[in-house]
């Protein structure tokens, strides 16, 4: 017991904590970036997925296939390792890639198709009515999407996206794998330096808990503001 | 007006049209009735270009009802207003948001200018006090009635009512036929499917009794409910009335 609280003093030094302090910094960097980048993408993606050409809807559900189908991590290396050595067969030309840029992007694409399926899920939730009323009175069907449909929808996207947002928060710690010093990384970092990994793990899982339970507190805080206005 | 020619229409597990034709004037007032299923709301529907006929074809005012041309079909719908049974206002607007969609998005009229016209109408059905609430506020009697003047308010040449009263409390059907009563005064051209049968018969100027998929018999209301021809209408006026 007199070990383990050696250990925890040895470990939690001032200089250590800043050093996991800029981990979680990355983290979060990387699941907001990540979201923003899968927002965008989602919602091009959902967009052509309902569209009626079959060319665009084709190659939304194509996107959502592939993603949704491979592991993250084998997306995250692809990019990572796999893209520049695709560029370098083809170009020739040696491509340096910032790890960080790259894993916010390999993690806004992935995160991107499980948006479009939200919004989706969500335009489809809407009774066939609304859409039927809305030909009644002559609206086009963008029209219709976009003063019937997508105001309604949205009530319901904001709930799945901020559960997004805590997936990302945690997925976030995969590209620690490609060399990026997020919290996941920091605390393997102090685990090896120290020949504890216990104590830094703990800790780090401790930081993750924390984040995610704020991020649901104000989620539900918002449905609630949302559900009185119903 | 309305020109239906030899229109089929099948669903996976039922024929709901049966080569109906059907041919409606100006400033009529049509009752459709018959049993659920005789395909008399289908009918209704593929006036309007919500359900797609296999076969056949219907005109309104000689424009052709094509579904698959989406320009042709706005301008079509912008001349009729549609009821629904379960009335499909827009719960994210407020009553009078929801009457000037139609004009101002697809009419391009001017905002005020309708929204004058919107608070007269509602004033007709005694709802002007309603004009700035949200419709899940409302009972069902008073959505259907915003239904009625969302429709109207695109001053269409025909009114088609699916089933209007279908959906209501027992106690809140007054009031919309009510409004369709007084509608049936303005020589407006209105085509109703209704299971109301003193309605029909106080309203219509032609009853059209449907049942199978097929039109069964047509009359004047008077004729219809006094002497019916066919056995089946016979069946059916003995079971309702």
């Amino acid at each position: 017991m007199e070990d383990m609280i050696a250990t925890i003093q040895k470990i939690f030094t001032l200089e250590n904590l800043l050093f996991m302090m800029e981990g979680v910094k990355i983290s979060l960097l990387v699941a907001v970036f990540g979201l923003i980048i899968g927002t965008l993408l989602g919602t091009l993606a959902a967009s052509m997925r309902i569209s009626r050409s079959k060319v665009l809807s084709g190659i939304g559900r194509i996107y959502v296939d592939v993603i949704r189908g491979t592991p993250m991590l084998l997306q995250l290396s692809f990019f990572y390792l796999g893209f520049p050595m695709i560029y370098q067969m083809i170009t020739g030309n040696y491509l340096s890639v910032d790890a960080l840029l790259i894993g916010i992007l390999a993690i806004g694409i992935n995160s991107g198709a499980y948006v479009c399926e939200l919004i989706r899920g969500a335009i489809n939730s809407i009774d066939k009515g609304q859409w039927e009323a809305g030909m009644s009175l002559g609206l086009n069907r963008t029209q219709i999407l976009k003063k019937i449909i997508l105001p309604q929808s949205f009530k319901r996207i904001v709930p799945p996206l901020a559960n997004e947002f805590i997936v990302l928060i945690k997925d976030s710690s995969l590209i620690s794998t490609i060399g990026v010093y997020d919290l996941m990384k920091t605390s393997n970092i102090l685990g090896s330096k120290y020949y504890n990994y216990f104590v830094p793990m703990i800790f780090a899982g401790i930081v993750y808990l924390m984040l995610t339970l704020v991020v649901s507190q104000i989620t539900s805080k918002i449905e609630m503001r949302m559900a009185e206005s119903d | 007006m309305i020109n239906i020619e030899h229109i089929c229409k099948k669903f996976p597990n039922i024929v709901a049209l049966d080569d109906v034709s059907l041919h409606i004037y100006p400033n009529e007032i049509i009752c459709l009735i018959g049993p659920s299923g005789s395909g008399k709301s289908t009918l209704l529907r593929s006036i309007n270009g919500l359900e797609i006929g296999d076969s056949g074809t219907i005109t309104v005012n000689g424009e052709l009802v094509n579904p698959n041309d989406e320009q042709q079909m706005c301008s079509i719908r912008t001349k009729m207003g549609f009821v629904f049974q379960h009335f499909n206002l827009f719960p994210h607007m407020t009553v009078l948001e929801n009457m000037l969609l139609g004009p101002v998005e697809v009419q391009k009229r001017d905002r005020e200018e309708v929204k004058q016209e919107a608070l007269a109408l509602l004033e007709r059905v005694g709802l002007k006090e309603k004009a700035n609430e949200y419709v899940n506020k409302l009972s069902g009697g008073q959505k259907q009635r915003v239904a009625i003047v969302r429709a109207l308010c695109m001053k269409p040449e025909i009114m088609l009512f699916d089933e209007p009263t279908s959906a209501l409390d027992p106690e809140m059907v007054k009031e919309v036929l009510d409004v369709m009563r007084e509608l049936a005064k303005d020589n407006i051209t209105m085509v109703i499917v209704t299971h109301e049968m003193n309605f029909a018969r106080e309203v219509a100027s032609r009853i059209i009794f449907m049942d199978e998929g097929k039109i069964v018999e047509e009359n004047t209301p008077e004729e219809f409910f006094v002497h019916p021809q066919q056995q089946r209408t016979k069946e059916f006026l003995a079971k309702v009335l």
